[in-house]
C-alpha cells in the first residue's frame, strides 16, 4: 500500500511564477508646456527582487480610468491641451536597471506656442514574474580578443566591461580589464588587416552568460560596443574555452 | 535545468484561455475609440471576456495579423520607415471583471485569429485540474546591426531559432542595449531627438530608437531587431518559449 502522505507534489513543469505583489505608481501632467517643448516625468522606481519578465499596465485618468492597457501592445497615450483643444501624444517607456524599474512618460508639444495641459494622471501597475527554469549555473567561456589600431590619429582606452560581439557567431563577451591601445607606430595600409600587426593588444574577455555555446572558434570580426571606429579592428586568434 | 513544482508554489495559474477570431468593421467600442486610445484607427473589432477575478489580471495576448500562422504579441514591425508598424493592431483593456481584446485595422477584416491567456496568482494547494505554463526554453540572444543611413531608414535583422515543437508556441521577450537594463518587447527605446529631422531648434519629427519583437510560427521563433541610429548597434535579447497547449 502506498503511503501518499510522504509524496511531495513534483513535476517537470516549468512555469511562470510570481510573488503576487502588485506595484503601483503614477505620474501627473499639468500646467504650461512651451512651444516645441516636451515635459518628462519619471516614477520613483519599483524595487523588485528576482526580476525576469514582467507585465506593466497603465491607465489614463482622463481617457480610460480604471481600464488598464498593456504597455507592450501600446506605448503611447494622449493628453489634452486646452489652449486649442487638441490631443498631444505622450510616449511611455519602462526601464529596468538592476532590480529597479522606472517608468518615464514624455508629452510633446509640436506647436510653436505654449499650451496648457489638462491635468492628467497616468497610473502604472506592475507585476513581476519569472521562469522556474533557473539561469545557467555553469561556467563562462573565457579567452582574449586582439585589438588592432589601424587608424594613425592616436591611441585610445577600452574600459573593462566593454561588450564585444562576434559577427561570425553572434555571441557576446565582456572585457574583464581595461587596456590602452597605442597609436599605430607605422604607416597604415589601405585596409585594416591582421598582418603585419603582430603587436595587437590582447583584451581578456568572458562570455556574457554561462554555457558551452560560447566556446566558439577564432573569429576575424568583432563589433566593439560603444566604440565605433572604422579604423579599429578586433579579432580572436584562438578558440574560447571553459564554457559549460 | 528544471525545477520541481511543489505545493507551496507561487506560479501563475492559467485561469482562462481560448482561441478566438475577431472581425473588424463592427460598431465602435468606446474603449477603442480615439482619444481613448493613443492610436486612431478606422475599423474595430472587440471581444470581451468576463473573468470576475476581482483584480486586474496578468494577460498575455497573441494574434495572427496576416492569418498565415505567424503569431505576434506586439505590434508587427515593418522596417520600412521610422517606427513603422503594420496593422491590424491588437490591444487589451483590463479591469477587475473583464478583459477586452480589441483589433484595429485600416480596412474591414474577417476572422483574425487571436489567442489569450488570463492568469491569476497561485496561492492555493495544488489541484489536479490546475493549468500552468509549460516553458521549454529560456535563452539569451544578441544581434549586431550596421548604422542606419538616416533616422527614417531603420536597420533591422531577423534571427530564427527552430523551436522543435510540432505546434504553435508562445513567447516572452525583452531586449537591452547593455545586457543589464531590459525593455519589454515592442517598446521603442528613445535615444534622443534626431536634430536633422526638423528646423534648427526644433520641433523635430523623429527620435533615435531601438526595439525588438518576438514572433513564432509552426517551426521557428523569430527575433526582429531594429534601430535607426547613425552608428552600429548591438541589441541583446532574452526570451522564454512556452507551449500553447
Amino acid at each position: 500500500m502506498t503511503d501518499y502522505s510522504n509524496i511531495l507534489t513534483s513535476t517537470d513543469l516549468d512555469a511562470y511564477r510570481s510573488d503576487g505583489v502588485i506595484y503601483n505608481d503614477s505620474l501627473t501632467f499639468s500646467g504650461t508646456l512651451g512651444g516645441s517643448d516636451s515635459q518628462v516625468k519619471t516614477t520613483t522606481g519599483f524595487t523588485i527582487p528576482n526580476i525576469d519578465f514582467y507585465q506593466l499596465l497603465f491607465d489614463n485618468s482622463q481617457k480610460h480610468s480604471g481600464k488598464w492597457r498593456d504597455m507592450n501592445l501600446e506605448s503611447r497615450t494622449l493628453i489634452l491641451e486646452t489652449t486649442s483643444s487638441s490631443e498631444l501624444t505622450a510616449l511611455i517607456q519602462s526601464t529596468i536597471s538592476d532590480n529597479v524599474l522606472t517608468v518615464k512618460a514624455e508629452v510633446f508639444n509640436a506647436y510653436s506656442t505654449s499650451v496648457t495641459l489638462q491635468t492628467t494622471t497616468l497610473n502604472f501597475r506592475f507585476v513581476g514574474y519569472d521562469t522556474t527554469i533557473l539561469a545557467p549555473t555553469g561556467t563562462k567561456a573565457t579567452g582574449s580578443i586582439g585589438i588592432m589600431n589601424c587608424d594613425w590619429v592616436g591611441g585610445f582606452t577600452i574600459p573593462a566591461g566593454t561588450v564585444f560581439v562576434s559577427l561570425g557567431y553572434y555571441k557576446a563577451y565582456v572585457s574583464t580589464s581595461t587596456v590602452v591601445v597605442p597609436t599605430l607606430p607605422i604607416t597604415p595600409p589601405s585596409t585594416c588587416v591582421a598582418s603585419p600587426f603582430a603587436s595587437q593588444i590582447q583584451v581578456p574577455v568572458e562570455a556574457v552568460e554561462a554555457g558551452s555555446m560560447y566556446n566558439i572558434p577564432p573569429d576575424n570580426f568583432y563589433f566593439i560596443d560603444s566604440f565605433y571606429n572604422t579604423g579599429v579592428r578586433a579579432i580572436s586568434s584562438t578558440s574560447f574555452t571553459g564554457g559549460s | 535545468m528544471t525545477s520541481s513544482v511543489t505545493s507551496d508554489r507561487d506560479y501563475l495559474e492559467i485561469f482562462l484561455d481560448d482561441d478566438i477570431t475577431i472581425s473588424t468593421g463592427g460598431s465602435v467600442d468606446t474603449d477603442a475609440e480615439f482619444p481613448q486610445t493613443g492610436q486612431a484607427g478606422l475599423n474595430y473589432g472587440v471581444r470581451s471576456v468576463t473573468h470576475d477575478l476581482g483584480l486586474v489580471p496578468i494577460v498575455r495576448a497573441f494574434y495572427d495579423p496576416d492569418k498565415n500562422g505567424t503569431w505576434y504579441n506586439t505590434r508587427k514591425l515593418l522596417g520600412t520607415g521610422y517606427q513603422s508598424v503594420d496593422e491590424p493592431w491588437l490591444t487589451t483593456v483590463n479591469t477587475t471583471t473583464t478583459t477586452k481584446l480589441i483589433i484595429n485595422s485600416d480596412s474591414v477584416e474577417t476572422d483574425i485569429p487571436v489567442y489569450y491567456r488570463i492568469y491569476r496568482f497561485g496561492d492555493e494547494s495544488v489541484r489536479t485540474d490546475e493549468r500552468i505554463d509549460k516553458i521549454f526554453l529560456h535563452e539569451p540572444a544578441v544581434a549586431y546591426l550596421p548604422a542606419a543611413s538616416d533616422s527614417n531608414t531603420p536597420q533591422h535583422t531577423v534571427q530564427s531559432f527552430p523551436h522543435g515543437q510540432s505546434s504553435s508556441v508562445l513567447n516572452t521577450l525583452e531586449f537591452s542595449d547593455d545586457n543589464k537594463t531590459w525593455y519589454g518587447a515592442g517598446a521603442f527605446l528613445n535615444g534622443g531627438f534626431d536634430t536633422a529631422s526638423g528646423p534648427p531648434g526644433g520641433p523635430y519629427v523623429r527620435t533615435f530608437y531601438m526595439t525588438a519583437i518576438g514572433y513564432t510560427d509552426a517551426n521557428n521563433f523569430y527575433i526582429w531587431y531594429e534601430h535607426n541610429h547613425p552608428v552600429p548597434k548591438v541589441i541583446f535579447a532574452r526570451y522564454a518559449l512556452d507551449l500553447k497547449t
